[in-house]
This record gives C-alpha cells, structure tokens and sequence, in this order.
C-alpha cells in the first residue's frame, strides 16, 4: 500500500473503540499530553498549532515569525522527542511496524 | 535523492506540493524499508497526537496551559469525550456559583489562533481608586537635594518590607512563566505545575505607599505572592550546602472554600556564605548615549561603581567599556590593589555622541576573555536605563554571542538604573540569554546592597538553573490553582523565544507558593475499578500511588556541568485549618487579604476581619517584624474601606 494513498491526518473516531481499547488509548492519550507538556515551549506551540489548529507550515511560519524551514525542523523535533519518550517509557505503539 | 527526516515529516504532513519533490520522495521511500518504517511511524505518532489534543476536554485559551474553566462544570457538557467514566467535579460553594468566566473561542476571526473573549462579573467592593505608579523619584529628589514628599518617605523609612527587599536582592518576577492566572488547572490533563522562583520584591511597598495615601489599589495591581512573599517564614534550613534546597510542605482545608484545601510550598535554601569564594573578573558596558544625561542615570551608575571600587577584593578586576558614544575601553581590566586607578577612572566617565551597542558588547567580551579567571566569576555587567537594545544592528546574532560566551563561563548580567519599577523586558530577557542576573536601581539607597552588594555576593552563586516543580496525583487531586503569580498584563515583546529562565539562586533564598486544590472524589477504591479495566484487556501493573504531590527541584550546583534532582513525595491528610501552623495560617490570611484586594473570583466570604483575626493569632516570631506590620495595613484597609462606605451613605 502507498503511502501516499493513506489519508494522514484522518481523525480515529474515539467511539469506535471498545472499552478496553478506549482505557489504553486514554492512558496513552494523557502519557502524550504530558510529555508534550515538557516539550520547551517553542516546540509546544508549533506542535498545538500543527496538530490542533490545523495550521500549515507556512501559516505557523507567519504566526510565530520564524522562517518555514525553521518550522519543520522544530516540529520533527518535536516529534522526534515524543517518540523518544514513548519508547523509553515502555510503549509498544509502534512494535506492530 | 537523499532524504532527510525533517523532509519526510513535511511530506507526511502534506506540506510538500511540487510534484517533482513528491515523485522523488516516494521514489526514496519504495526503495527503503527502513524510511518506510520511519514514516509509519511517523503516521501512528500522529494520529495518536491528533487523538490526544482531540480528547483535552477544554480548548486552550494559550499555548502554555489547559485552563479548567469551572471545576463547577459537567464534563460531559464538553464535546464528546472518551472520558465519560469520569465524574461530576465536586460542586462548590455559593460564592463561586455567582462567578461564571466564559471563555468563547472565535473562529470565525483572521487570526487563527481565535480570539479569546472573556467576561467578568462586577465587583463588589467599593470603586476601586486607580494607583499611581509607585515612583522612587520622590526618594530620589529627596535625597538628591530636590523638593521632597514627605509621607511616601516616612513610609518607606519605617516599612521593614522595603528594607527587606533591598537587603535580600529580590528580583521583579520572571515574564517566561506559563501563567495559571487565577484558573484551576486539571491535575489530569496538566499533572506539572511550575513554581516562579522569584517576584516583584517591591509588591508589598507599592500596597504600602497606596495604603499611606489613603487609597485602596487597584484590583489587578495586588500581587498576591508578591504580598505573601514579603513574610518571613521560619522554614528549618538545610545544614549542609552539598544539599542546598529544603521542601517544606503542608496541607490544610481551605479556609474560604469549604471542601477544597490549600497546600503550601515552601523552598528554604543553605543560607550560610560558602566556603571558598571566588574573585570576580568584572568587565562594565555603561551606556552613555543622550539618554543618560540624567541626575540620576550616569551619575547613578558612578556612584554604584564607587561602591563596588569599595568593597571588591585586591584580587577582583574591573574593566569599564561605553557604549552609545564611540564605543571605547574606557579602562582595561584593573585589580581591585590598583583601587585609586579604578576610581579616577570612573570620575572621568563621561556622555558620548553616536551608537555602537553591537561592537561595545564584543568590545567588552573580549576584555573578559582576555582577563578570564578559570574558575572565577567572569561577567560582563551592562549598566544603562532601559534601551540596551535600540541601538542593535543585528540582534539575533548577538543574542548568539551572548549565549555562546555564557555556555564558555563568561555570563551577562544587565542592570537598568531609574527606569521606574514596571518590567523592562530588553533587561531581564539579556540577563537571560546571558545566564546572569537582572535588577533595577532607582536610588543612591540602592547602590550599597542591590548593586555592589549584589555584585560582590554574586561570588556565592548557591545554583542556578533551578527549577521548582510540582506535580499532582490525580488520583488524589482533581485540579489545582497556583495562586497568585498571574502574567503581568502589559503585552510587551520579548526579544526572544521564551527558553527556561537560568536565573541564579543565592544562599538564603526562599520562595513560597500557595495553591488551592480540589480534591479528587474518584476511585474511593482504587482497585475496584481497575479491576473492571483489567477484566477486559491485559493486566496492567499498576503502581501503588498514595502521595498528593511529588514536588523536585532541578538545579545545577555552581561550578558544576551536572544538574540535581531533590524529590520529595508529600502525602497526606489536610489539618483542621485551625490546627495548621503559624507559618501557614499567616500565609492564608495574607493570600486572603489579597484576594479580598483583587476582588478574586475565589475570595469566598473572608473579610477584613476574619484577617486580622487569624494573621493577629499566627504571629510567632513576628522575625522582622513584617507580621505585625501586615497587620497595621489591614487596619488601614479597613479603615479606608469604611470610610468610603459612609462617604456613599451620605
């Protein structure tokens, strides 16, 4: 399968979850939020913006004054860490790959 | 076509829109099975970010906090969550139901971050009197031979809490914290609360000098930990600087809202002078531009830098270099033996014509690297009254600079001399970037301790890079308050990205928090409920969790490259608020004063008197005599208060 037929940014509808899935993703879901929490600040903000108001690079690039490269790397920084933490912290999200 | 990773994540995201860059990136791609990996991963990572913003149940008002409206409000009001297992907040009392803050998000607007609309209620005080600004000009004038006023003076004469503040170097509050505002946050959502180390020492005088005018200040003026703060506590101290910071906490049920509790942070540090000192390797940039041409700005800074030729040691040195006229070294690195030469040298410092900021800090660096004392206290101290930064030709590369030589041991520290007490952004975000430290001169009383005496102590640095974090179990605690700490509210650009403030801890210095803490009413039975979970997916080992809240300090002793961690779990029952000490109920009276001043949406039903009656039983050892002189400004409050009352009646 293509990678690039893969819708990414399609939202999971949480009430599709069984009750057991719904308890792991909501320990995971607070797991993230909290380790987006120690991101530093400027990474948060890129981050929030990306994935919560939807903002495109170029769009957070104008809001926050910094340059659209600069933007990319803060925001694959940013993922890079919270990957990090999840791995470090036990979690097997990504161990089905 | 080599593909980095930052590149992959911008396809992935769907920011790449030449056609040619995506064939050549999905070229890469089918031909690595490790860049597909890398990507799935990337995928799955975010879809599970999108989930978890998705399931924050309250939109952020900023970036840096999830506000928890009201605890009064019904979770399941909130956009469908998974989270419906969760219960009803506890209710609360009366007085907090007659408060309702909306916050609405708009986003409809251009911007696209939405606007924040919020309303408030009116209050029910008195019509508040606007404050003057608090102006040290009248000391100044005073002392400089001007026309005096006297009542400001007598004030401060006899307030022990100024005296207090000049003695002990206090700094106004850091403008990076992630403000808490007067919101409770969800202990769930957001477990990390962060405690600003420092304030605005000169809370407690500006609440005098109003006071002494008659005049209740303004609501939004009041800084509680600013008031709280000014106390003296007698927190126990660490006996042994290789532990330097002491944790003292205690709970206690709420004396204005039944059913929730306050909690006390208190940070003590080993306040006793350490062993070996360093010498100092002082390099000055004065600013002589036009601005200076004051009584009280370059003779200001001469008089200060007299007082430092005073007290440094034979083996301290001293540079002096100007900036804002040309640029020059107006004396090379100097030891403190070769007393008299420093001194004539400051005589002769003089106004220049012209600005080069840029080349007078490379200037100065480069003195201090050439009379770098390994091991020493290096720094370059800038001394002007405020626009350091106007005359920069290329910020963001001297901002580098500043942060390069800081990391190399030569750290910045920036004064501003009578640029009034507001916050002066271009100062304190310098002193930040170059890890040094920050304050404000506004008269010849000040030189002595806040600056020479700041600057020989200096030597003493206890850590820095201190961090005071507390974290909630939200087992036990539904959402908390930071109380007081609120962002100032002047909007003013900051020069850079806000990092970790690396400010400096001295010995002796002590911060306390308050915050007020809902409860958690889940989960009387732990496992109970995680036996429903466990019953239907893998068992899970669940750690036993019985504290409230693990406070740490992060700090990096000085002289050191490795950063310490103290952690301290803290459990427990709150105590009948009569029960709790001294040292808390005075805390509580005074939060509650301030509240009742800021007309907060959490005073409950305190007043003037229940102050006065619980700070008159909590005095202990009145050290300093800043308990009992609290007690005379709420008389004046009071006294204030009532007499505006019968001035409406008639």
């Amino acid at each position: 399968m293509s990678l690039v037929d893969t819708p990414i940014m399609e939202h999971k509808p949480s009430d599709e979850l069984r009750p057991d899935q719904e308890a792991e993703s909501h320990d995971l879901s607070r797991a993230l939020l909290r380790y987006v929490d120690r991101l530093t600040p400027a990474q948060q903000e890129v981050l929030r913006l990306k994935f919560q108001s939807g903002l495109s690079y170029k769009e957070i690039a104008e809001v926050t004054d910094k340059s659209v490269n600069h933007v990319g790397v803060i925001l694959h920084q940013a993922l890079k860490r919270l990957k990090a933490h999840l791995t470090d912290s036990g979690e097997t999200i990504f161990n089905e790959l | 076509m080599k593909l980095d990773e930052t590149k992959l994540t911008a396809y992935l995201l769907g920011e790449i829109t030449d056609p040619e860059q995506c064939r050549a990136i999905e070229e890469a791609l089918a031909a690595s099975p490790d860049l597909q990996r890398k990507a799935e991963e990337i995928r799955v990572l975010q879809n599970h970010l999108q989930d978890a913003f998705d399931a924050e149940s309250y939109t952020p008002a900023q970036f840096t906090g999830i506000p928890v409206n009201f605890p009064k409000l019904n979770l399941e009001d909130q956009k469908s969550s998974p989270f419906h297992w969760l219960p009803l907040v506890s209710g609360l009392a009366a007085s907090l139901a007659l408060v309702c803050a909306f916050v609405l998000l708009d986003f409809g607007s251009s911007d696209p971050r939405g606007s924040v609309i919020v309303s408030d209620p009116g209050n029910t005080l008195a019509d508040p009197v606007a404050l003057e600004n608090f102006d040290l000009s009248m000391i100044r004038s005073d002392l400089l031979g001007g026309s005096a006023t006297w009542s400001d003076s007598q004030v401060l004469a006899k307030s022990p809490f100024y005296k207090l503040a000049l003695e002990s170097m206090m700094l106004p509050a850091a403008s990076d914290v992630s403000g808490h505002g007067d919101t409770f946050l969800s202990a769930f959502q957001k477990p990390y609360s962060e405690v600003p180390l420092f304030w605005d020492g000169f809370g407690m005088t500006r609440l005098e000098l109003a006071l002494g005018r008659g005049k209740l200040p303004e609501p939004d003026a009041v800084q509680v930990e600013a008031l709280v703060n000014a106390i003296v506590y007698d927190y126990e101290t660490p006996e042994e600087p290789e532990e330097p910071f002491a944790l003292h906490m205690e709970q206690t049920e709420s004396p204005w809202t039944e059913g929730q509790t306050l909690l006390r942070v208190g940070l003590q540090s080993y306040d006793k002078p350490l062993e070996s000192p360093r010498n100092s390797n002082w390099v000055f940039l004065v600013d002589v531009s036009g601005s200076m041409d004051e009584p009280d700005k370059l003779p200001l800074i001469k008089a200060g830098l007299n007082a430092l030729a005073e007290s440094m040691s034979p083996r301290d040195r001293v540079a002096i270099v100007t900036y804002g006229g040309s640029s020059s070294v107006h004396l090379t690195s100097t030891l403190g033996l070769d007393r008299q030469r420093i001194i004539d040298s400051i005589s002769a410092l003089d106004l220049g014509v012209g600005s080069d900021t840029d080349d007078g800090i490379l200037e100065a660096y480069r003195i201090a690297e050439d009379s770098y004392m390994e091991g020493g206290n290096n720094r370059v101290i800038v001394c002007t009254d405020g626009d350091v930064m106007l005359g920069v030709r290329d910020s963001r590369q001297l901002q580098q600079t500043i942060g390069r030589f800081a990391e190399k041991g030569i750290t910045l520290s920036a004064y501003g001399f009578s640029v009034g007490l507001g916050r002066h952004d271009g100062i304190e975000s310098l002193a930040k970037i170059g890890e040094g430290g920050f304050g404000y001169i506004d008269s010849p009383l000040d030189l002595k301790n806040s600056f020479a005496g700041r600057l020989t102590g200096e030597v003493t640095t206890l850590a820095r890079d201190v961090k005071l974090e507390v974290e909630f179990n939200p087992e036990k605690v539904e959402s908390y308050r930071l109380i007081g700490f609120e962002e100032n509210n002047e909007e003013q650009p900051l020069l850079v990205d806000s990092r970790p403030s690396t400010l400096e801890v001295f010995p002796g210095h002590t911060v306390t928090a308050l915050y007020e803490l809902i409860p958690s009413e889940i989960l009387q039975d732990p496992k109970s409920q995680g036996a429903e979970i466990a019953a239907l997916s893998e068992p899970v080992e669940e750690e036993p969790v019985a504290e409230l809240v693990t406070v740490r300090v992060h700090y990096q002793p000085e002289g050191r490259t490795q950063e310490e961690l103290i952690e301290v779990l803290f459990s427990g029952e709150p105590s009948p608020f009569e029960e709790a000490s001294d040292d808390l109920r005075f805390a509580a009276a005074v939060t509650g004063f301030g509240q009742i001043l800021r007309n907060s949406p959490y005073k409950g039903d305190v007043d003037f008197n229940w102050v006065l009656s619980t700070a008159g039983g909590a005095v202990g050892n009145n050290s300093g005599g800043t308990r009992t002189q609290f007690l005379e400004m709420v008389r004046q409050a009071e006294a204030i208060t009532n007499s505006d009352y019968s001035a409406a009646d008639k």
